[in-house]
Formats: C-alpha cells, structure tokens, sequence
C-alpha cells in the first residue's frame, strides 16, 4: 500500500501538491477561525442545584432540605458523586456525572427527579434551581462598577435591571451574577405596637399587602365600532400608594397599612458584598455557556459594555472593565506561542539551506512541515476540538517527527541524486528513496503512536486535559506521514526534476570523520558501551522520579484570586470593612492594577460561600514588570498583617482545574467521613496537627469551619398552651421580625419588586430577641422569653456531604512543587499518627492524588504500550537482536530530557511527562531507522555485515538524525527559552525535556548503537 | 528541600546514581508550633485591621423599660370613686340606721324584730357594697387611692377639666415589678412628654398580660384623649457602671464580653488581648454600661471582630504560615 500511494503521487505530482496547497489554505482558515480556549473542557458535566431555605440553620438546613433532595438524587444514571454544602439558608449540591454523558441529557434527569421535590421541602424553602450549564473554566468576564452619585439600591437596580440583561442577551454568556449594592425590597415595616392597638394580627397585615399590589386584569368595553381594553393598574404602586391600603373597617373607619407600618423601599437582607477597589461597588461575575468560544463571547460582551459607558457615566456610574479576564491569558498565551513557533520556523528555514545548501531540497523539507499542521488544525476544527493549550502541545511534541518525516525523505533523495548517474530516471530514483525510508519509517512512526496510547487512554481530569494533546499529536504524525508518502515525493518531481544537488555540506563530511574515529574506537569495546547504554538507561529511570511531580505547572496569568476566610458568624459590614482595609494595600503593591473583592454570595450564586468568605481578584499589570511570583509574595505579606484572616492564593486556571477535581481548590486534602460531625472534627483536628509538622505543609486549615454562635430559641410547649399559641405562629412572627416575610411581588414594566413584611424591632442584640412580642389567641401580648428559652449556643456554619455522607476535610496547600511526594509522606504520617475510631474513615484527594493516580494508570497502560510496541518491531524487523538493541538503546536517552530538567528547575509536571514519552518515540524512530538501514545495506545494497558496513550506515544516517534533531532543537528552543513566558507552562516543559533527550538520542543512536550492532546484528544474508 | 534533592540529583548524574537515593524524611522536620497560639497582634498588624483600644467610661444610667401606655377615660375614675364614696355613705347611713332600730327595739319603743333584722341585713349589704366598690377601686386606681383626700380630689378635679389624664403604663409580659421607675416618658407622635408617676396598678390587663403602673400627665398635648395608645420609657433608678460602645459587645453561650489589652505583650513583642465578661446593665444611646471592667483596663472599642475572628480560627491562622 505504501508502495502505491508514492507511486499513485509521483504520477501526478501537480494534482498532489495542488491539494496540498488546498489542504494548506483550508487549514489555514480553520486556523483563523478556529476556537480558542485555554484549555480544552476538563470538567465533568456537572450540575449545581441550590435550594434556598430562609431562616433555617445548617443543620436544620441538612435535615429539612439537603438530605431529601440527596435523596431525590441519589440512584441518578451515570452518577459519580453527589457533593453538598448545608449553611445558613442555603442548600448547594453539585451532582457531577460520568464524563461519558450528554451534559444536556443529564441536566434532564436531574430535572425530572427534582420536580418530586415540591412536597419533601418545609414551607418557606424555595424550589432547588439547577444552574445553567457552563464551561470547565466557567468565568468569563468579572467587571464592576462604583457610582458617587447613585445610592446602592440605584445602582443594583441599575445593573439587575438594566445591564445584565444585556450582558445575558450575547450569545454564549450563561450566567451573570451579582455582587455588593443593595437589592430592592419595598419594606412594610410594621410597628408592633400600633398592630396591637389596633387589634390586628401579621395575617391582616400580609393579606392587605398582597391585595394592594395585585394587578388583575381589567378586559375590555366594546362600542359598536371599538373595542377599548381597560388597562387596571395596581393600586400600591409605590410606597405611599401601598400605604393607603386597607387592612380593615372598624366602626365605620378604614384601617389602612401607613396607620400601623411604615412602607419604604429598603434593602433587602443581604448575603453577599462587593468592593471595587476597595470602594464599595458592583461586581458582576459572567461565565460561558458550555461549549462556548471564550476569545468570542469575551470580545462580543466586552463590545456591549463598552458601548453601555457614556450612558452610565452621564448617571455618575463608572464601569471597572476586566477585573477578572481569563480570555487575556489565551490571547498572551496563544500571541506568545505563536511568535515562538515563527521563530522557530525562520530557524528551520535557515538551517535548511544551511545544512541542504539547495534551496528546491529545502523548499520540499519546509513546506511539508506547516501542511501537516495545518491540515491537523483543519480536522481538529471539523471535529469540533478547540484550539488551546493542549492541543497545540500536541503539535509541539509531534513537531520533532513532523520535522524528522520533511527531512528524512528528502535528505535521502538528494543523497542518492548527488550518487547517481546523469540522465537518470529521476521519478523511478524518487520513487525508490522514498520508498527505502517508508517501510521503517511507517513502523517508527506506528511506534512512535503505540508510545502516545498511553496518554490518550488517561481517564479523568488527565484524560480530558491529555486526550486532545495525544489526538493532535496521533493526527500530526500521521497526516506527516501521509504528506511525506504522497506531497513530499510529489514536490520532489516538480521542483528537481533535473536539478543537480550540491555536494553535502563540509562541516557534515567533517563531523562524519569524527563518528567514524568514535565508532571505531568504540567497536572493540562493546562491554563498554553496552555498560554505558545500561549506566545511563538506569540513571535516567533511578533520578526521572526524583524530579518531584506535579499535576499541572503554575501559570503565568495576568490575575491571581486570593480566598479568604474570617470566622463563621462575622457581620457582613465586618468582613467589608476589613475587606476594603485589604484592598487598599493591595492596590498599593507595585504591578497590581486592580483589586476587587466578593463577599458571601450572589442570589443564586454559583457559591455558596456565607458573609465570612470572600475573594480577592487581583489584576497584574504586566506592563510595570513585577513578577506574579513576586506579586504574589507582596499579597502574602499584606495578608500577613491581617491574622484574623486564613488566605489561599491561586492562578485563575489553578482554582478551576482544583474545583474540577475535587470541589476543593486546595492540591492535597483529607476527607474524613464518619456519621458524628464532632468525632469527625476531632479526627480531622489530629490529621491537621500532623500535617503542620510535615515541614512542607504550606496552609493547613480544616474545611468545614469552626462553630459560629446563635441564639437558639427552643420553644415551651407548656408555656405556648398557657397562652394559646400555636409553635408555628412563633416562628413566623420571628421570621418576620428577623428576615422579614415575602408576601407579594410587585411587577413593574421591566421589573419586578418584592413586597417584604417585616416587624420593626428596637435595637439589633441578642437580648432583644427575648422581648419580642407575640400574640396569643385571645388577643393576648406575649414576649417570646415568656414561651422559649433563649440560649447562646456554638452551632455548625456549613455541613459537608459527600454522596449522602457528612464529612470534615483537611486541606493543605504544600509549599514544595513534588505534590506526588508530599501526598506519599502525608499518608505515611497519618497512618502513623492518626488512630480513628471504628465508623471513620479516610479518603485522600487533591492535584497530588490525581497526579499519583495518573501517574499509576500511566505506568499501566505503558507496560501495555511497550509489549505492543516490541510487537510491532518484531514484525517490522523479523529479528529478536534487532528488537533487543532498539530495547536496550531506547532507556539511554531519557538521560538528556532528565538533565535538562534538571538544569532548569523544572519538575516532573505532566507537560514533561509527555515531553519524555514524544522523546522515547523520537529516539525510538532513530534507532529502528539506523537499524532498518542496515538491514537495506545488508539485503537490498547486498553489504555483507561488518564494522564497515557498520560505519557506512552510521554515516549515511547521521545527515538525516542531525537534521532532524537540530531542526527539532531550533524549532523547540524558542518555546523552551521562553518556558516561563505564559503559554508556554505546558509546552515550555516538554521542548525542554525533547531538546535535552534529542542531544543524548543523537548521540546514542549515532555513536553508541552502531558499534553494539556491528557486534550484535545478524542478517539473514550475513 | 528541593534545592537538597536537586544537589542530590546532580551529584547522582556526575559521580553516581545509585547514591541519589537518599531521600529526606519528613519526619525529621522540626515540630511547626504549637496550635492555639494566643490573641497577639503586633502594631503594624493593629494598625492594619484597625483595632483600636480605649479605657470605658465611668458613668452612670437608669434601667430602662420600654411599656405600652394607655390614657384612660376619667369618666371611669370619676365614677368608680363616686361609686366608692356612695357606697361608703349608704353603708354609714344603713349602719345608722342599724343602730337607731336596735335602740328602739332594745327599749321597747316602736321597733319589731323583723325590722331590726332589716336593718342590719342592710347595713351588712351596704359595707359589702362599699368595701367592694373599695376593692375595686384600690384595685383599679390603687395610687390614685393612696393619694391623700385633698390631693386626689384636685387630681380628678384636673382629670375631669381635662387639664389632667390618667395613663396606664403596661409592661407584657411582666407580672412583677419591682422596684418604683423613678420617671416616666411618652412618646406622643414621637414627642416626649413626661409623666408623673402615681403607683403600680394592682390589676393585670388580660389582653397584655401585664402589670402597669398609673401616670398623671399635666397638661397633656391637645388631642390625647382615652383610648389612645403611646409608648411609654420607664425610667429606673440610676444604675453606675462603665461605658463601652456597642461594637466592642461580642456575645457567646457565656454572656457578653469584651477583648481587654493585656498590659503585658508577649515574648515576641506582640500587644496580647483576652476575652472579659461584662454584665450589662443599660443601654445608653450607642453604648452600653456595664460592669465587670477597671476603667484602667484598656478595652478594645474598635475592631473587636477581628479577634474574634481571630480567636476562632484558633492554630490554623494565616499569620503563622512560613511563605515562599
């Protein structure tokens, strides 16, 4: 078949290279238009359903709501775990599937079992709603704005009613949630003391307001020649209309809400904060849909805000564009690559003519390289995989063989025109140099394939995030290869037809005199160089985990997110107040441009953080050359100075892949269930004590947080019956007074206000709770002291589940880059350490628990690779030596790739772990090609096997090997050069491990192998 | 420790591999400090998260109660006592005449038995009707009842001319007490206007289910008639105490307190605070008076959740961590 299709290409080399240039124009337009990301979907399809429960405590929460729609949930298809958190008010599941699903089809599901809720709930929780289905990055554009002139609740009116749903009409946004101002409630504050005096009850009240601001709709008169509908209006419109409405009619007299409340538009009860700045402000948080082109929702939506700014600034609103922006990452990112890769192509060029000293030779070479790339991104966008970091790490690592198939080919081309006659049949010489290098080449390039199973077979977060980068890579390789069989030979036709090629290059003849002196000296000592091959082999494997492993690099992003937490039960103005103090000597760091801070969470948030939490976004400004390093340290330092606070600093793509992972931000946790929450806390305490002695634990805290106080109102049956209350009653008279009582909504034309009843108590302390009155039956006035004990007590803030489970969880932020090794030496100290009772037990999670686990399945899957690899050469070469030396040269060359890491202070992320598997291939592809070569000159050239025939094939491929290698090098050098430049946190690693590896490959397959095989080798003709 | 693993590394690639191996146990760290490190700030920190501390106050305040007033009609007063006197003479004149039949029936004048037995059957009905009409009376205008003769006669002189009127002032919930407020405040369409304070009323309003006290107001604003409703502060005698600002309260099971300033700071030069338990006494305006404080003691006035953030984020603070 190979035979054919070179054939099938050198018989119509112009039609060939036309649909070369078709290809390369059609991927070159998939590339303009391409989908960029910054990484590919790495989320599980997920959905997050929140059930507001006002009023309840967590535990209350958990019994009353979470666990019946745990319930609900429990036994969903393609379920992996369901995840929740019980706090005050708010109930937040995350139910996350099989990677394997619709997300659409699983949001379905979830949704039809949820609408069995209705009846499970207590009265007064609001229906779980199912956030809308989002990216893995999920944020897509933070922004805020502040106003000197408008009040909080005018410019929360302005955003809510205004601006979001503009920014909800681009398409591809999904969510647009709110932060800081004040929401709009209008308040019927009801003076207890006037409903007494006029003998009403909070039901009067509540009818009264609900009937004030009914619309019902008025119909229509008909004349004989109109019909004229009658537009009713409600009648409680505003504040001092409402006020006019009747409650009731005594002695003749109309009763009506202003004579016992007072109506006014207030805020309404707040969980959540924004400072922009450190002033107070707006801050909307956007994400994008599932699916969604981040760089063209991003463009689209900031084109709509602009455009929003002179109308708002005529209000007195400024606009705080790009506070958070994580598209600024992908345009550095992809701008920064992009340069590197150009650079790296004028190398190549350069080094071409250079080495091939013939322009047409290296014409041929060069342009087979951008249309096999291209022609991948073409298919990648046709099957709908986005172009991001990974996958351009594919066409990175698949560089090397892309550029080693340009070369090859060519190379062995001109060698054999430069050794052939005049006049010769130059289509007839084409054809069989291509097809001499075809038959090893296809088996390397299959092996090289075997090798990247591996990663394409990773499951879980690894898989998503490896899977396109192996994909791109498979596809690369092979469109080069098919390039190469088909183009290559083609252009070759068209372009050398009767052209002479220079001779080789001198300082080539030159370094092929040096091999040969090398060679020979080394062939009467094959202990020796055999022992080299073992020493280094083994070397490479021994020092390759000492490296220290991580899961993903740090990346080089423009912002960084600080949580922070204070203590459970802090008053929201308290966590603002410290808040602003943060941000104001956050902005004073030098390179820091903006800093906006979240607090507690959004209506319906994505969050469920309560008001002791917040969320520091701070903007790099590149421009002013501080480093994210040292800004980050800066941050520490300010943090430093407020101890009340335990701080977690994150890149924005490091905090998304942890919450994808395990719901937790942190790389390394304990999750310690157990049915009793104070045995687990004590547990988990002892684990914390044994993590803060590792010396590399960076932050240590426990999870769910400490216990906040409340005022615990226990109601007395015997004293309720004395008075003739009923428990309920209570409980909605103390709902009323403390949270207030939604009565009614008022619609508006373009929005709508909520009618909050609400009782106006005297001063906001515990003590006064006690005085509140209730009344009775009979018409009685009651304080609730007089029915319930009123205790201060410490009671649980959050409750977290893990499929059904209540659970503590120790998490830890390692200070050392070796997560792996940290996560081993934890386990170790807790197993020591930590003695757990019997219904305890322990699960380990976190980037370093993935990393292990991947590097695990991995290892697995390359044990398999490695059999079918050993497979494959077997049948490519028929011979058990062949195979051995290709086995034994192979490990020799990870040397290099381990070095250079070394050398540059890396450590063993993924990217590298990639980087070492693409180098195995490339020198496994040098390796069988000298091989095959012998076996050519043995069996088709008829050489019999000796030293010099040893030689000869040694020589004969040192061209191509160099080229290849420092076409690779040069084209890698300026990604590995810029490694910590953004962008290049994945790629940078792997040029750096391909260009170490390249240096010892060249040298063990140039130098080392071919006095082995002189020695070893048996043809069947020898 | 990477920088010991890479020199262990490098010396791995030059001299020999196999000696790479060693591996540094964790276990040889040294113990990280021990958890529950105490409330110490040091200035740059104080200065940072804004606390500020100050000494309380002396100061002194009455107990307040808040009540329910009701002005009441003096029609009742005027009645109830025209009742009680009334009754009272009916009951001396039935007792009169009680005695005039029995001398006449003891001396055999013009007076049957029969007619003596009436006479003391209505003496005894008519001192019941009084001393009902008393018990009602006492019960229900008890301070007025307690008033002397002259004086009650120009309070409801005053009552009655409308330059006087009577406010119940109830306290729901209360059935007891106490002791005498010693000045009382209505609030009259959010004006104040004092009151004066004539005594407890023995009887409990069913629908508030309290006790009151009875108040005179001279020269009420025009308008305030019976049946209308006020509030009404109760004044106490004055209680002595300090004075703190409400944001340096904090509330736990234990009761209220405050962060105090140790005086002494500690080894590593921090200012050191401590949780104290105060007893409230009184609000007054913004602050409260308490007790429980040296007026020495330096008190946190400002800032106090930060400690009490910090106190409850206990070993696991921030400000111990060794960073990068």
């Amino acid at each position: 078949m190979l035979r054919a299709i070179v054939r099938a290409s050198l018989a119509h080399p112009r039609i060939i290279t036309a649909l070369s240039v078709l290809v390369a124009v059609l991927g070159a337009s998939a590339l303009l238009n391409a989908r960029l990301d910054v990484f590919p979907d790495f989320a599980p399809p997920h959905v997050l359903v929140q059930a507001e429960a006002p009023g309840l405590d967590a535990t209350q929460v958990e019994a009353l709501v979470t666990r019946p729609l745990e319930g609900l949930l429990a036994g969903t298809e393609n379920v992996e775990s369901v995840r929740s958190t019980s706090s005050q008010g708010l109930s937040a599941i995350q139910v996350v599937f099989g990677r394997s699903g619709d997300p659409y089809r699983q949001r379905q599901v979830v949704t039809e079992r949820l609408a069995e809720a209705g009846g499970l709930l207590p009265a007064g929780a609001g229906p779980p709603l199912l956030s809308p289905l989002s990216s893995s990055m999920e944020y897509l554009v933070h922004f805020g704005y502040t106003s000197d002139r408008l009040s909080p609740i005018e410019l929360r009116d302005l955003v809510r009613w205004m601006i979001k749903p503009q920014i909800l009409a681009v398409p591809g946004v999904a969510q647009a949630q709110i932060f800081g101002g004040a929401s709009r409630e209008r308040q019927v504050l009801v003076d207890p003391f006037k409903l007494l005096s006029a003998g009403l009850t909070l039901e009067d009240l509540y009818g009264a307001a609900r009937r004030g601001t009914e619309l019902i709709g008025g119909g229509y008169i008909e004349t004989p020649t109109q019909r004229i509908v009658l537009q009713a209006q409600p009648a409680g419109a505003t504040p001092a209309a409402l006020s006019q409405a009747v409650i009731a009619v005594r002695n003749g007299s109309a009763l009506r809400i202003g004579d016992v409340a007072t109506v006014r538009d207030a805020a309404e009860p707040s969980f959540g904060d924004a400072m922009i700045g450190g002033r107070p402000g707006i801050l909307v948080e956007t994400s994008t849909q599932y699916g969604a082109n981040t760089l063209e929702v991003t463009a689209a939506l900031e084109q709509r805000l602009n455009a929003l700014v002179p109308a708002l600034a005529l209000q007195g609103v400024q606009y705080h564009p790009a506070l958070l922006r994580p598209a600024s990452f992908i345009e550095t990112a992809i701008a920064k690559l992009r340069n590197s890769l150009l650079t790296g192509a004028v190398l190549v060029v350069l080094l071409l003519l250079l080495t091939l000293r013939d322009w047409r030779a290296a014409l041929v070479s060069f342009s087979s390289i951008p249309v096999a790339l291209l022609a991948t991104v073409w298919i990648l966008a046709g099957v709908g995989i986005s172009l991001n970091t990974m996958t351009l790490g594919g066409l990175v690592v698949a560089l090397g063989v892309v550029v080693d198939d340009a070369v090859i080919d060519v190379e062995n081309i001109m060698r054999r025109r430069r050794g052939a006659a005049h006049g010769v049949d130059i289509r007839r010489l084409i054809l069989s140099a291509s097809l001499e290098v075809r038959r090893p080449v296809f088996y390397a390039t299959a092996a090289v394939a075997v090798a990247f199973l591996p990663i394409l077979m990773l499951s879980g977060l690894q898989g998503s995030f490896f899977r396109p980068l192996s994909i791109a890579f498979l596809l690369a390789v092979g469109l080069s290869l098919l390039i190469a069989m088909s183009a290559t030979p083609a252009l070759c036709a068209i372009v050398m037809g009767g052209h002479v090629p220079r001779a080789e290059a001198p300082w080539l003849t030159r370094l092929k005199q040096r091999q040969r002196r090398v060679i020979e000296w080394l062939h009467p000592r094959p202990g020796w160089v055999l022992a080299t091959l073992l020493v280094t082999g083994a070397a490479g494997a021994v020092l390759l985990p000492l490296l220290g492993a991580r899961l993903l690099p740090d990346f080089r992003e423009d912002y960084l997110i600080a949580h922070a937490s204070l203590r459970p039960g802090i008053a929201l103005a308290e966590t603002a107040r410290v808040g602003r103090r943060i941000a104001e000597r956050l902005a004073a760091i030098a390179g820091v441009k903006s800093v906006a801070e979240q607090i507690g969470r959004a209506e319906n948030g994505q969050d469920p953080d309560a008001p002791n939490k917040s969320e520091f976004e701070v903007q790099i400004d590149p421009a002013q050359g501080a480093s994210a390093a040292h800004i980050e340290a800066s941050i520490r330092a300010v943090f430093d100075d407020f101890p009340n606070q335990l701080v977690e600093i994150y890149s924005v793509l490091a905090e998304r892949i942890g919450e994808t992972l395990s719901g937790e931000s942190a790389s390394f946790f304990v999750s310690v269930f157990g049915p009793d929450l104070d045995r687990d806390d004590a547990v988990a305490t002892d684990i914390a004590a044994v993590l803060e002695r590792l010396p590399e634990s960076g932050a240590v805290r426990l999870k769910v947080p400490p216990r906040q106080p409340e005022l615990r109102v226990e109601l007395r049956p015997g004293e309720l019956a004395l008075y003739g209350l009923q428990a309920a009653e209570v409980l909605q008279t103390v709902n009323a007074a403390y949270h207030g009582t939604v009565v009614a909504e008022l619609s508006q034309a373009d929005r709508s206000v909520p009618i909050a009843v609400r009782i106006a108590t005297g001063d906001a302390t515990p003590q006064a709770v006690g005085e509140l009155l209730l009344r009775a039956r009979d018409g009685a006035l009651v304080p609730l002291s007089a029915v319930a004990s009123l205790d201060m007590v410490s009671a649980r803030s959050l409750i977290d589940h893990e499929d059904g489970l209540r659970r503590q969880v120790v998490v830890v932020n390692p200070k050392t880059a070796d997560q792996a090794g940290y996560a081993e030496a934890a386990r170790r100290a807790i197993a020591q350490h930590v003695r757990l009772p019997p219904d305890v037990y322990l699960r380990y999670g976190g980037a370093a628990q993935a990393q292990a686990a991947a590097a695990h399945e991995l290892l697995l899957h390359s044990a398999a690779a490695l059999v079918l690899i050993v497979l494959l050469l077997a049948l490519g070469f028929g011979y058990a030596r062949h195979v051995l030396l290709v086995l034994v040269a192979l490990p020799s060359t990870l040397i290099g790739g381990v070095a250079a890491v070394a050398l540059t202070g890396g450590s063993l992320s993924l990217g590298a772990m990639v980087g070492f598997v693409a180098l195995f291939g490339m020198a496994a592809r040098n390796t069988i090609l000298l091989v095959s070569h012998y076996d050519h000159l043995v069996t088709a050239e008829r050489q019999s096997w000796n030293l010099a025939t040893a030689l000869r094939g040694a020589e004969e491929r040192l061209t191509p090997v160099l080229l290849t290698a420092l076409l690779t090098g040069l084209a890698l050098l300026p990604v590995a050069i810029q490694m910590h430049e953004p962008g290049h946190e994945i790629e940078g690693p792997m040029a750096v491990v391909i260009l170490g590896g390249l240096v010892s490959s060249t040298l063990v397959s140039l130098l080392l192998v071919p006095p082995l095989a002189a020695h070893w080798l048996r043809h069947a003709r020898s | 420790m990477i920088r010991t693993r890479r020199l262990a590394l490098w010396a791995c690639i030059v001299v020999l591999p196999a000696l790479a191996l060693a591996d540094a146990d964790d276990d040889d760290a040294p113990p990280a400090r021990a958890p529950g490190a105490g409330l110490a700030l040091t200035s740059a920190q104080q200065e940072a998260v804004g606390v500020a501390v100050s000494h309380p106050v002396k100061g002194a305040g009455p107990r307040q109660i808040e009540a329910y007033g009701l002005v009441l009609d003096p029609v009742e007063l005027v009645t109830d006592v025209g009742r009680l006197a009334g009754s009272r003479s009916a009951a001396r004149n039935a007792a009169a005449d009680a005695g005039r039949v029995e001398g006449l029936y003891k001396n055999g004048a013009n007076a049957s038995l029969k007619a003596l037995q009436l006479a003391q059957a209505s003496e005894i009905e008519s001192q019941a009707t009084a001393d009902a009409a008393a018990a009602t009376f006492f019960q229900q205008w008890g301070p007025v009842a307690a008033l002397p003769e002259r004086e009650r006669e120009v309070l409801i002189t005053s009552l009655s001319e409308g330059r006087a009127v009577l406010v119940r002032a109830d306290v729901p919930g209360r059935h007891a007490l106490g002791a005498m407020p010693s000045k009382a405040l209505l609030s009259v369409d959010g004006i104040g206007v004092a009151a004066r304070l004539l005594g407890p009323v023995a009887r409990t309003m069913p629908d508030l289910q309290s006790a009151g006290w009875l108040l005179e107001v001279d020269h009420p604003p025009s308008g305030l008639g019976p049946g209308a409703r006020l509030r009404v502060t109760l004044a106490g005698a004055d209680v002595a105490g300090l004075l703190i600002p409400t944001a340096a309260l904090l509330y736990s099971d234990d009761g209220a307190y405050v962060y105090r300033q140790k005086t002494a700071t500690s080894r590593d030069g921090k200012t050191e605070f401590a949780p104290a338990t105060v007893k409230l006494l009184t609000p007054v305006g913004d602050a409260w008076l308490v007790s429980g404080l040296a007026d020495a003691d330096n008190i946190v006035v400002h800032g106090a959740g930060v400690l009490w953030s910090l106190q409850g984020l206990g070993s696991f603070s921030a400000a111990e961590e060794e960073h990068d």
